[in-house]
């Protein structure tokens, strides 16, 4: 009985590999093989046809193109010429110029340094210096972020103006640096006030980006306030974009006025 | 004892046998047995034609009236998801179609030659009927050529759902077909401003359904899904600055992501869900930042003195496209996701934002302020070209990918106010898909839910 056991057994595994072989192979061929191959066939024949065609452009384009070059070097050598002589007469009068800045600068340095030393021998050594020094890197900090005011009340002042941008720019224009001056000065006058810097844009361009454009707006409302002797802590920004235009139309008329610095006063807190 | 131990020896070899030839007759006859294949591709074609399927309106329990006409609103919502999925021509003539579904119902099997002169290759058949409330709705996917069923499930569930089990059964063909998951049971979400204020709303990937998922009273912004389908990130002025925040949408759930001086604009998530791609303004000017989910473990990736704004990675998690304003208007670059290796992608125009990556990586869809409007551009990463989506009359921003990259989601004020818009990922079969009152803007395609 064995021995018929043993070949029972090779019969089996002999059937069951085959049906396992015949089960994994059938069923994915037809689709994954036949588009790709009607695909591969159609670019064959076109590319052969064209060759030829494509050989004989590129000749004629290749030519056309040593022409043009030849020219286009030609002047280029020419313009270069005139330049590097252009350049070379600004660069000496360049150097004229750093040379003499270099040595006021020098001789302001050697009279600094005089008086930074009799300070000193007058005074601790080295202290007003360090000081001073951390004194500037903080307003450059301050200068460049943004202060949130969350959760405060606000409200509008009529001598505090809007300023205008153009479009998809962020400088403050002439008519702006007046505008700014006037509120600088106001600000000046009510030493307590704090104030909103809302940036604004018009409609068009995309929501995110005009987003980004509104605070840039904002900040540089800021910058110039600050350069006009007001304190950053008194300047908060927010940027709403393109959301809240203050005239709902659709043309070059509205969308003037709204791309708008605008000005607020926290009440709270 | 022993003779029993040479009986059952004498039987092992005959088992083996007629277990051996079981094995065998099964795979032949029956081989989705053996090997489970999930996908039927009996039907072969080349190129892109389509396989033209036949639906007839769904038969209903007897003695249930159709108040709500359910047996052709369900056929209806599966011709639409099939048309939708691009790979299937539905046939059309309702008459035809419930002329030959009703032959077949007096005679009690169906009719696979009648169908077969229509040109039909498939046949769904779908039964109704209601048990103590609950919906329970049959459907059977048929191959014609063959006459036999290639597929069949039952989904029961709550009237609420009725349009969710229906995707199901589309997903399920589409995946027979194609081998490729479909996206029927994926969402969208959208800004709308319905309310007084814009707010974040959802609905179904055809455009039904449609819920408000905030109610923040303020302006909220740019709605991104996550990775997992399970939660959307935002910006939201809720609390005086825009800040980003997510909401899960089922449990309608928020938590504060990022919530920095200045601007926080949310843009992408990574493909493994772990960091979210940000523009924030903190620094004074908007720059890109990669963070965890709770705002921690910021990683700066620009530094530059401009403007730098939505992020969006790329599906395999390597690179990130953005917008820059660094040649003085903004055009967009992709770096790596550690902020290497910088290059600009676009030149043409003066205006290109909003770059979304295909699922396959291989294209990038953006806007482009192109003659005084926007349109929806294509930059092909592998064949180095470009391609015009939309063009005419108004805007068209937005572009967000299918999860099967076959379509496109954007807003578009070609008719007015901006409203939802689909089209084919060519710019082929564009159409209106939500229409809401207070408009809709900056839609968001999710990825597939399981």
């Amino acid at each position: 009985m064995q021995k018929y056991n043993k070949i029972f057994l090779v019969i089996f595994l002999f059937v069951f590999s085959t049906t396992f072989l015949f089960i994994s192979c059938a069923p994915k061929k037809p689709i994954s093989v036949k588009p790709q191959v009607d695909e591969t066939t159609i670019k064959a024949e076109e590319k052969g046809k064209q060759k030829a065609e494509e050989e004989a452009r590129l000749k004629a384009e290749e030519e056309a193109r040593l022409k043009a070059e030849e020219e286009a070097r030609l002047k280029a050598e020419e313009e270069a010429k005139r330049r590097t002589e252009e350049e070379a007469k600004r660069k000496a009068y360049e150097e004229a110029r750093l040379r003499a800045k270099e040595e006021a600068k020098r001789r302001a340095e050697e009279e600094a340094r005089r008086m930074v030393e009799e300070e000193a021998r007058l005074k601790a050594k080295g202290e007003k210096k360090k000081i001073e020094e951390e004194k500037l890197s903080a307003i450059m900090e301050t200068e460049t972020q943004p202060l949130a005011a969350r959760e405060t009340e606000v409200r509008t002042v009529p001598a505090l103006e809007d300023i205008y941008f153009d479009f998809n720019k962020y400088d403050i224009r002439t008519d702006g640096r007046e505008i700014l001056q006037r509120n600088a000065e106001w600000l000046q006058k009510n030493p307590g006030a704090k104030i909103q810097i809302e940036g604004h844009c018009d409609e068009r361009g995309t929501t995110e980006y005009n987003l980004a454009l509104g605070e840039r707006r904002a900040m540089s409302v800021k910058k110039y306030l600050i350069s006009l002797g007001i304190s950053a802590e008194r300047l908060y920004t927010i940027s709403y974009g393109e959301e809240l235009p203050i005239d709902p139309g659709h043309n070059e008329e509205t969308w003037i006025k709204n791309r708008r610095g605008h000005f607020l006063i926290i009440i709270k807190p | 004892m022993k003779d029993r131990k040479t009986e059952y020896r004498s039987q092992k070899p005959i088992f083996y046998l007629v277990f051996s030839i079981l094995c065998f007759l099964s795979s032949i006859l029956c081989p989705s047995f053996a090997d489970t294949p999930d996908i039927y591709l009996s039907i072969t074609r080349t190129g892109g034609s389509k396989i033209k399927i036949a639906i007839p309106d769904f038969s209903l329990q007897e003695g249930i009236t159709d108040r709500e006409n359910l047996s052709s609103k369900g056929a209806e919502i599966l011709r639409e998801d099939l048309e939708i999925s691009g790979l299937f021509k539905t046939i059309d003539n309702k008459d035809i179609l419930n002329e030959v579904d009703s032959k077949d119902k007096k005679s009690g099997k169906i009719n696979f030659k009648e169908w077969a002169s229509m040109g039909t290759e498939a046949i769904v058949k779908g039964h109704i009927n209601v048990e103590e409330g609950k919906f329970n709705i049959e459907c059977r996917l048929y191959d014609v050529k063959r006459g036999e069923q290639i597929t069949g499930y039952k989904y029961s569930g709550d009237r609420t759902i009725f349009r969710q089990m229906i995707h199901k059964f589309s997903d399920e063909i589409t995946y027979r077909f194609t081998g490729e998951k479909g996206i029927a049971m994926t969402m969208l979400a959208f800004v709308s401003k319905a309310t007084e204020n814009k707010e974040i709303y959802i609905s179904d990937y055809d455009g039904h359904n449609i819920r408000k998922l905030t109610d923040h009273k303020s302006i909220s912004l740019s709605p991104k899904w996550s990775p997992d389908g399970k939660s959307i990130v935002y910006t939201t002025f809720k609390y005086g600055n825009p800040d980003i925040y997510s909401i899960n949408i089922t449990n309608g759930k928020k938590t504060p992501v990022s919530t920095f001086s200045g601007m926080n604009m949310a843009g992408s998530w990574s493909p493994d869900g772990k960091r979210l791609a940000v523009s924030l303004g903190k620094d004074g000017n908007a720059e890109i930042y990669t963070m965890d989910m709770d705002g921690k473990n910021l990683s700066r990736l620009t530094n530059y003195r401009g403007i730098d704004t939505s992020p969006a990675w790329s599906p395999n998690g390597m690179e990130i496209a953005f917008t820059s304003d660094k040649s003085g208007n903004p055009q967009i670059y992709v770096m790596g996701s550690d902020g290497a290796n910088l290059r600009r992608l676009t030149y043409q125009g003066s205006y290109n934002d909003q770059p979304s990556w295909s699922p396959d990586g291989n294209k990038i869809a953006y806007s482009s302020l192109n003659s005084g409007q926007f349109d929806i551009f294509v930059i092909d990463l592998v064949g180095n070209s470009f391609q015009q989506l939309t063009s005419g009359k108004g805007d068209n921003q937005n572009p967000s990918w299918s999860p099967d990259g076959r379509n496109i989601v954007f807003s578009s004020n070609r008719d007015g106010r901006y409203q939802i818009y689909i089209m084919k990922s060519d710019g082929a079969e564009q159409r209106k898909l939500i229409y809401i009152e207070g408009g809709g803007y900056s839609p968001s395609w999710s990825p597939r839910i399981e």
